[in-house]
């Protein structure tokens, strides 16, 4: 289909999967963003990095790398004009290491221990406006904390700003950082794990998107990876309408030559359901579709999954010869909401 | 395109809901008080905003708090019926409370809990439900997201709500950092000494006013445009030309000139930057007629609920439309010398002729602001 001015497009991507375990059998596309040690000065030079906590860190690094990638000119970047770049964080565990270090002092001792530098650190938006302050984009700024649907949602959501005239590039960030208290706070998946009951493991990543409007991106030329459109979202992964929807979703589908679908699977037994009645759907609509699941060798990724999905699909279509249709799935972890969107290329 | 906003729900430190809660803020009944829940050793100040527990308990579950304003605007809401219904919730500080004493061995916290969609799931079929965590703007930034639902055809009814509850490591943090130990908060003041924190809840239904009418709902106000920027400049301090962009940012959207707007409900932390900031801010966009609109700050009244002011602060304007009486300004000994002039509400007004378009500002950590504007039906 031709685009409308302000039709989302992807313009830029940056991903960044710290990960220290064996290599054999990770998925052959998440190869190229393993970092084995994550040195942030590397990518982001030595300064203004202090006191930054690990999600921010993550976060500023995709986001440099996701520039560079979209062609964004540097010295554009810090204007004062920058009020139509607007910027969504996707995260539900960024900042709960500082809470627990601060709640940790205070019952301890008092809150004259506390260290006033981690004031702006308890507030759940410090990646957004960590980012926001860097390179001085002064749009629209969100951080959603929406369940292990958070990625897309954020996506989406983004794609929504943009068409309502609000920014005309979102930089769209998923992050969560891997620490001792997400170890805690997810134990009783880590005993399905052990029991081989789930695939359930934690994991830590970034990823980045820039979302621009159609007309922003032909006026400066920018490389095009594809636009994203279809959003579904399944706030009750128990909904007794569910195969309606899905059926309803499929439907709009057009016969496509090659699909190419990210999910999570047997980590949830909410969302297997899901997957499970998306596949068999998948089947009428086309013969010839791959099912890849990032997670089962790097740890689940919660509010980073949608987005590190959705730039490794981006990739997928300029890198692919098949041009497949890029079918992103995220969420029904713990109850919470299931979203899925579509990634495709300009025809 | 007119949106509307059909029904709404508060708790606060001051009432258990909307009329409870302005009937107090007209009487200038402070919800200040020595702590409830909270330690008074591990602190230097002692005093807080709480919801009292034994006339409202919350249980720490900021969760629950949503449920009960959810539950009291969707009891009116008529029938759905073919409408596809959002769900949007602004909090800056999340579930942390129970976070904290989990970790303190007093709670469990399982997963499912520390995000509202298994808890609004259990209580309503909704099509879409989306949390942002966008610190004290939250839950403006989540109005602004509601009308961009409407706007795009996305949603036909969203419900906006909000919600804070008090966590001890964002009071300690605020305790620690700020050298001087207020008593009380005090918008405006001279010798303000900063912020204290609140607790509250809130929520609204947002439709096409034509929707609203097909359906049999009478509106309460209109939403005339949510304007949103980001300071880019600080990670905690205030920043001028960001609330300056959002202030124009929502006069433009949503087609007003500044001499329109009568009432403005401020931000008002009581703090020495914010409130010298926003000043600041309002006469570089009012000029010369700001002195004859009425500003107001109820967080000297409920305190900083944090997230949930903004909505908060919304739905006490909506009453200060419809009941023509705008609560006064609690605290005020003495104007600062940046609002000398200015028309900063230190009685309970009634006001003759009508309030047509009001203003609600709500400026965040991290830089960010929202501002509505509202107009009476």
């Amino acid at each position: 289909m031709k685009y409308l001015n302000n039709t989302p497009v992807i313009t830029g991507i940056g991903i960044m999967l710290p990960f220290s375990g064996k290599k054999d059998n990770l998925v052959e596309n998440v190869k190229p963003f393993i970092y084995e040690d994550f040195s942030p000065e590397v990518i982001l030079g030595k300064k203004g990095l202090k006191f930054k906590d690990p999600a921010t860190l993550m976060s500023l690094c995709v986001v440099e790398q996701a520039l560079k990638d979209s062609g964004f000119e540097k010295e554009k970047i810090k204007q004062d004009s920058n009020n139509d770049i607007g910027i969504i964080v996707s995260s539900n565990f960024g900042n709960i290491d500082t809470i627990s270090k601060s709640i940790s002092i205070i019952s301890e001792t008092h809150a004259n221990f506390l260290s006033a530098m981690d004031l702006p650190k308890a507030s759940s938006n410090i990646v957004a406006s960590s980012i926001a302050i860097r390179y001085k984009f002064r749009g629209p700024n969100y951080t959603i904390c929406n369940g292990n649907s958070s990625g897309i949602d954020a996506i989406q959501l983004a794609a929504n700003t943009i068409k309502v005239g609000r920014a005309n590039k979102m930089i769209v960030v998923g992050v969560e950082p891997k620490n001792e208290i997400i170890e805690q706070l997810t134990d009783t998946q880590r005993i399905d794990y052990e029991k081989g009951e789930s695939n359930y493991k934690v994991g830590e990543g970034a990823a980045c998107i820039i979302l621009e409007s159609y007309l922003s991106a032909k006026e400066r030329n920018a490389k095009i990876y594809g636009r994203v459109h279809s959003y579904l979202n399944i706030s009750n992964p128990c909904d007794s309408n569910l195969n309606n929807k899905i059926s309803d979703y499929l439907s709009m589908i057009k016969k496509n030559d090659h699909i190419l679908m990210y999910g999570q699977y047997r980590a949830f037994s909410y969302s297997d359901k899901i997957m499970e009645t998306l596949t068999s759907g998948l089947e009428k609509v086309s013969k010839n579709y791959s099912l890849l699941d990032i997670c089962e060798s790097i740890g689940d990724l919660n509010g980073a999954q949608g987005v590190i999905q959705c730039a490794l699909g981006a990739l997928e279509l300029i890198l692919s010869k098949k041009h497949p249709l890029v079918i992103v799935t995220s969420g029904g972890g713990w109850g919470g909401g299931f979203s899925i969107i579509q990634i495709e290329e300009e025809e | 395109m007119s949106i509307v906003i059909t029904a709404s729900s508060m708790i606060t430190s001051v009432g258990r809901n909307v009329e409870e809660s302005f009937k107090a803020m007209c009487d200038g009944n402070s919800g200040l008080k020595s702590f409830v829940n909270i330690t008074p050793s591990k602190f230097n100040v002692n005093k807080a905003y709480e919801i009292d527990t034994n006339i409202f308990n919350h249980k720490n579950q900021a969760s629950y708090m949503i449920e009960q304003v959810l539950k009291d605007v969707i009891k009116d809401m008529g029938s759905l019926k073919g409408k596809k219904v959002s769900i949007i919730i602004g909090t800056g500080l999340r579930e942390m409370k129970r976070l904290e004493l989990w970790r303190k061995g007093q709670d469990e916290f399982p997963i499912s809990d520390s995000f509202f969609t298994p808890m609004i799931n259990s209580i309503t079929e909704i099509d879409s439900i989306y949390t942002i965590s966008n610190a004290c703007a939250s839950s403006l930034y989540a109005l602004a997201l509601g009308e961009d639902l409407i706007t795009l055809g996305e949603a036909d009814i969203v419900i906006v709500a909000g919600c804070d509850l008090i966590s001890e490591s964002m009071f300690g943090l605020l305790d620690r950092s700020n050298p001087v130990k207020p008593e009380k908060l005090q918008p405006f003041d001279l010798n303000r000494k900063g912020v204290l924190l609140g607790e509250g809840a809130a929520a609204i239904v947002l439709e096409k006013k034509c929707s609203a009418y097909e359906r049999g709902q009478q509106p309460l106000a209109a939403l005339r445009a949510v304007g949103i920027s980001c300071d880019a400049f600080h990670e905690t301090a205030p920043d001028k030309n960001g609330m300056v962009n959002a202030i124009n940012n929502a006069h433009q959207r949503a087609g007003v000139s500044p001499n329109q707007v009568n009432l403005i409900y401020a931000h008002g932390t009581g703090t020495y930057l914010n409130d010298q900031t926003e000043i600041q801010a309002l006469i570089e966009v009012f000029g010369d007629k700001l002195e004859y609109i009425p500003i107001t700050g109820i967080k000297s009244i409920i305190g900083h609920t944090s997230g949930a002011s903004g909505l908060i602060a919304l739905i006490t304007a909506i009453e200060s439309i419809n009941r023509c009486t705008i609560p006064a300004t609690l605290y005020l000994e003495e104007l600062m010398d940046e609002a000398r002039d200015l028309n900063i509400v230190s009685e309970v007004t009634r006001e003759n002729s009508s309030l047509n378009i009001v203003q609600i500002n709500a400026f965040g950590f991290g830089g960010l602001n929202a501002v509505a504007i509202i107009e009476r039906i």
